[in-house]
């Protein structure tokens, strides 16, 4: 007698998923003359697993497709799809309807970046104070000809720098830190973090050449531990560690 | 100057503020131990100006103190514009600031302290 | 499918003024309390230069003699005055221990070490033992209110 398998339990939709949510998308062309800021508002019917992106797809796909937006992977690894989602900074793929309070979203470019259209930032200067700290293995002689052989490295020297390895660019701390959005000139968490993890690397030998930037008026020392860039940090990257350990370096290694 | 120069010296100030001013309240009575009207009198006052550890301890504080605090206004007013001229006009700004407080002070310590 | 629109409206034009600025961030979101307390720090820190100078310039007049010196204490004896030390003394207490935490962070290993960043991740630069320290803050702050309150204000 063949034992009766039970058709497994259908998955509960949460009573708290709404039918539909009010996207409310800030919009805004720079290069049309006359063209002023405006909210508009849609009403996005919400699946299951929904994400804010997939709302904003939704939106572009069937109401509106001069939307403009950025997205690449989906999956929170591009780091692409920041934007304000309730007025915090989050990845639009990594931000799930379900998780937001009420069925209004409010959508609007990341805080302290030029908009270039609607939700699309300009990300010139963010790459601009990344690329001040030369954020590359620097060594202080130039290579051999012949490499003989590899940089090694032991795990533990490794782990000192590993977790600022996990940034994926997408400018959600500069956004989020008050000391950039008041001083347009502060390298900002990304870039110092980004300067830690390679002053951190037993491989590199820049710190010298890397200073005029750290440990001028608007480097390390403008930091001051809102904590906000380590809050909105969504790939656990921490970059307000990654400062104050680089102001004990910069300390140490005077 | 380097930022970590100037924070070094700062780091100095804050650990010799927090101590003269806890003993600077502790003179007036905010912790207890003593009164704190009485402790305002003139003549008490004066004595105090007229000693040497006194003295000395308010004379640390002045200096700590001022840097302490307009090292902090230079950092705050830094964010408000960009551009060197900004940034030089602050930090010399604060430090005239800084001459004009901690002499003044200065000044009182000494005309007290030799009988003014 | 336009008629999923529901309405435009215009955005809000925000002003950029230093100073609005200054208080725009500390109430923007992500709202976590160290921010919060950043701020606190701030005021609190330009509330103090201010009486810095102010208390400089009336300590001077024991230079002056006994007249002077009492003329101004007894300009200073009354109750707005001692709401104003009381607020000074406050401020001092908060400034004080939160500036304590603070260097904590930036010297010391309370701020964490880096280790894998696995998922769910730790923000170890947010964790315990400094949010217990700002906590301690607040309550010392209460308590400096409380006694300076006996001493100033009763």
């Amino acid at each position: 007698m063949a034992a009766t398998v039970e058709a497994p339990a259908a998955t509960p939709v949460a009573a708290s998923l709404p039918r539909s949510v009010l996207l409310r998308v800030y919009r805004h062309n720079p290069a049309v003359p006359g063209d002023e800021p405006r909210t508009v508002s849609i009403r996005v019917p919400v699946q299951p697993g929904m994400t804010v992106l997939d709302a904003l797809i939704w939106a572009k796909e069937t109401v509106d497709p001069s939307l403009a937006f950025r997205c690449s992977c989906r999956m929170g690894i591009c780091g692409s799809c920041g934007m304000q989602i309730n007025g915090v900074p989050k990845l639009a793929c990594e931000t799930q309807l379900r998780e937001l309070e009420g069925d209004r979203v409010e959508v609007a470019p990341l805080q302290n970046h030029p908009v270039v259209r609607d939700l699309a930032t300009d990300f010139t200067g963010f790459f601009g104070k990344h690329r001040s700290v030369r954020p590359h293995v620097v060594r202080a002689e130039p290579e051999p000809a012949t490499v003989e052989r590899e940089l090694l490295q032991t795990e533990e020297q490794k782990l000192a720098y590993y977790q600022f390895t996990m940034c994926i660019m997408c400018g959600l701390c500069n956004s989020a830190c008050p000391i950039a959005t008041m001083d347009s000139q502060f390298v900002g968490p990304q870039a110092l973090a980004q300067a830690y993890r390679f002053t951190a690397d037993t491989r590199d030998q820049g710190l010298a050449s890397r200073l005029p930037v750290l440990d001028g008026r608007h480097g390390a020392w403008r930091c001051e531990i809102a904590g906000s860039c380590s809050a909105v940090c969504p790939k656990g990257v921490d970059p307000a560690l990654g400062i104050q350990l680089m102001k004990r370096t910069l300390l140490r290694r005077r | 100057m380097r930022e970590s120069t100037l924070q070094l010296v700062n780091y100095v100030m804050i650990a010799v503020l927090l101590l003269t001013v806890l003993l600077h309240l502790a003179s007036h009575g905010f912790f207890g131990f003593v009164d704190y009207r009485g402790s305002l009198v003139y003549s008490d006052v004066v004595t105090r100006y007229r000693q040497v550890v006194p003295a000395l301890l308010l004379t640390v504080l002045l200096i700590s103190a001022s840097f302490h605090g307009l090292y902090g206004l230079r950092n705050i007013l830094l964010e408000f514009r960009s551009g060197p001229v900004w940034d030089k006009a602050v930090s010399y700004g604060v430090l005239a600031a800084g001459i004009v407080l901690v002499g003044w002070g200065l000044r009182t310590v000494a005309l007290t302290a030799t009988g003014g | 499918m336009a008629d999923a629109i529901v309405s435009v409206e215009p955005a809000r034009k925000r002003r950029k003024s230093p100073v609005g600025d200054q208080v725009r961030w500390a109430f923007w979101r992500p709202m976590n309390l160290e921010k919060l307390a950043l701020f606190v720090q701030r005021i609190s820190g330009l509330a103090l230069l201010v009486y810095l100078f102010f208390h400089v310039f009336v300590t001077s007049t024991v230079a002056g003699g006994p007249s002077m010196w009492e003329g101004i204490m007894a300009t200073l004896e009354n109750p707005l005055a001692h709401f104003g030390e009381f607020l000074v003394f406050v401020g001092v207490i908060f400034h004080g221990v939160n500036g304590v935490r603070i260097l904590l962070l930036e010297l010391s290993p309370l701020v964490g070490t880096p280790s894998r960043p696995d998922y769910p991740y730790k923000v170890q630069s947010l964790g315990r033992g400094q949010r217990s320290i700002l906590y301690l803050s607040a309550v010392m702050t209460a308590l400096a209110a409380i006694s300076a309150g006996f001493l100033l204000l009763w």
